[in-house]
């Protein structure tokens, strides 16, 4: 059993798995880039870059299996703490190999932090709105409002039921059972009419019909199939559910009415944004903007504040960060009322590769320094 | 390197380790909640469209995501129909290159400037950029349609944007283009 375990560990502190592990890195790489202009960036970092495994097919026809880079990075830590640190020998001339090691455990653990933890989305604000969410651009949400409050259901416990796959949710406060199914990343609801016979189960005189995934995480608009059942009667009525549907599921349960739709992923902000001003500067006889700014007010519970957002100037308060990132309406006349959105991240690890940068410097120092003197010293031996 | 295909094994076996399994079904109790209210009041309140249906424009009842929709001319390959979708459906020019992608035209998308420059047609108080995109239609159904077009035009209104957007064969898009752009023009 020790020799087992001995020889495992051999095997990830070696200097062969830290070649093929960069090997791999490089190959995904390369791949990913060439696939993006096909698929689109969102595509592509969810296949190639987030995943555990794909497929990347060489000229469309033969399928080459490949580790993602999520499982690559997960093995260079291992590999890295204990080939690096581990196994390395240890002494103060191995002092500045041994701190950029660290710096480089420090950058993969901050990569790991964000990927898990980081949260990322948008929030957009006419001229004189406020707001405290902001909304994500890939993940969804499915929003029961009751009379008295509301339940959210996020996707990460119902974007698996593609297909026949389903799942029922409940709560003590909820007169139904919600039972998702045939839920799909990219859809349309298409009416059933001579010109179009249906693909799919046809509800309300509609299907719900899977579209190819889009270039662009915001053109995804999901959709499922709900059953409703009521907890009273028992009695169980389906519908469909689409993302960003103008209007809202509305269920009569009892004496209560509650509305279910399929919204992006919101989180509330620790503060209150309001724009105040938004302003655009387009070049010349143009309608491409130059430079764009907004002027807004931080609001809290004992205290305002005016902040100006610009390129390159955002905003970062209590870990949230927000970025000037667009605006519109893009087909704005000279007095339409215009709108700025803002990229708010929340990343607990924002600072994290600035400090392992500079413990990597650190130790590249500290080594390289080391090499000189003991170097000089031999030159001096030499001399005398 | 002394085993490379020890080694390369070796990844393999440790992302197989690494695999997580599915999530269980079965029931999953809510445990999230929101401080949101539904209230008929509110839904009252949300927007409503009208329009004038064109002469000649069959109207068949909304689903989820169309608040119209039209089937014209007695084969049925031409429809029409109008999307409302909450905030800004990601914006212009992506949805007009989306469009033209399903035209077959995804090689040649339309940059900012060249969105501009489309004819304009007045829609819901504002002049809106005309898409006009004929090709071979691959959107819906499996198989690919060739000598279609399609037609449509988006509306952002802040909270939401409208999308208006006719699809059929080339002839019969083309015979119907000015009472799209009276439809487009008479939605309030």
């Amino acid at each position: 059993m020790f020799r087992i375990l001995a020889l495992f560990f051999r095997f990830l502190a070696s200097t062969g798995l830290a070649v093929v592990l960069l090997l791999l890195l490089m190959l995904l790489t390369f791949l990913g880039t060439f696939q993006q202009v096909q698929q689109g960036l969102y595509a592509v970092q969810n296949e190639y870059f987030h995943s555990l495994f794909l497929v990347h097919w060489i000229g469309g026809v033969f399928p080459l299996p490949l580790p993602g880079a999520y499982l690559l990075l997960v093995l260079a830590f291992i590999n890295v703490a204990c080939g690096g640190i581990g196994r390395a020998r240890k002494g103060w001339r191995q002092g500045g190999i041994l701190i950029a090691h660290t710096g480089i455990l420090l950058l993969l653990a901050g990569g790991f932090v964000t990927f898990k933890y980081a949260v990322r989305g948008d929030l957009t604000l006419y001229e004189g709105d406020q707001a405290d969410r902001f909304e994500s651009n890939d993940q969804w949400e499915i929003v029961l409002a009751g009379p008295k409050g509301g339940l959210v259901i996020p996707d990460k416990e119902f974007r698996h039921l593609q297909g026949n796959r389903s799942r029922a949710f409940f709560a003590q406060s909820l007169p139904f059972d919600l039972t998702v199914t045939g839920y799909a990343g990219n859809t349309t609801a298409i009416p059933v009419t001579s010109g179009h016979p249906a693909e799919g189960k046809i509800v309300d005189g509609q299907y719900l019909k899977t579209l190819p995934p889009g270039r662009e995480a915001e053109e995804n608009v999901p959709g499922a199939y709900v059953a409703i059942t009521d907890k009273a009667t028992q009695k169980t009525a389906e519908h469909i559910l689409t993302g960003l549907a103008g209007v809202p599921l509305v269920i009569k349960a009892g004496s209560e009415d509650w509305t279910i739709t399929l919204n992006r992923r919101s989180w509330p902000l620790p503060f209150t944004v309001r724009l105040d001003k938004f302003t655009r500067e387009l070049y010349p006889g143009t309608n491409i903007p130059k430079v764009f700014m907004s002027d807004v007010t931080k609001i809290e519970a004992s205290s305002q504040q005016a902040v100006r957002i610009s390129m390159n100037e955002p905003l970062r308060d209590k870990g949230y960060t927000l970025y000037q990132a667009s605006w519109g309406p893009s087909n704005a006349g000279p007095n339409d009322r215009l709108f700025s959105t803002f990229a708010v991240v929340r990343n607990p690890a924002e600072w994290m590769p600035l400090y392992a940068c500079s413990v990597i410097g650190i130790g590249l120092f500290v080594h390289f320094s080391l090499k000189l003197f003991e170097y000089l010293r031999k030159q001096d031996k030499a001399r005398v | 390197m002394r085993h490379p295909l020890r080694t390369a094994a070796g990844v393999v076996a440790m992302g197989l380790l690494c695999f997580s399994c599915g999530k269980p079904a079965g029931r999953v109790e809510i445990t999230e909640t929101r401080d949101v209210t539904a209230s008929p009041a509110k839904q009252e309140a949300q927007r409503t469209f009208t329009w004038t249906a064109p002469e000649g424009w069959t109207q068949a009842p909304a689903t989820a995501m169309r608040i119209v929709n039209f089937t014209i001319g007695a084969d049925g390959q031409t429809e029409c129909y109008v999307t409302v979708l909450k905030g800004t459906g990601g914006g212009v020019e992506m949805n007009i290159n989306r469009w033209r992608a399903q035209m077959g035209m995804e090689s040649e998308p339309l940059n900012a400037g060249a969105v501009e420059n489309l004819p304009k047609i007045p829609m819901l108080g504002k002049q809106v950029p005309l898409a006009e995109v004929a090709g071979t239609y691959k959107g819906m159904s499996g198989e690919p349609k060739s000598g279609y077009m399609l037609m449509g035009t988006i509306c952002e209104l802040g909270s939401e944007s409208v999308f208006v957007k006719m699809i059929g064969p080339e002839s019969a898009v083309r015979a119907e283009r000015e009472k799209f752009i009276a439809f487009c023009g008479s939605l309030k």
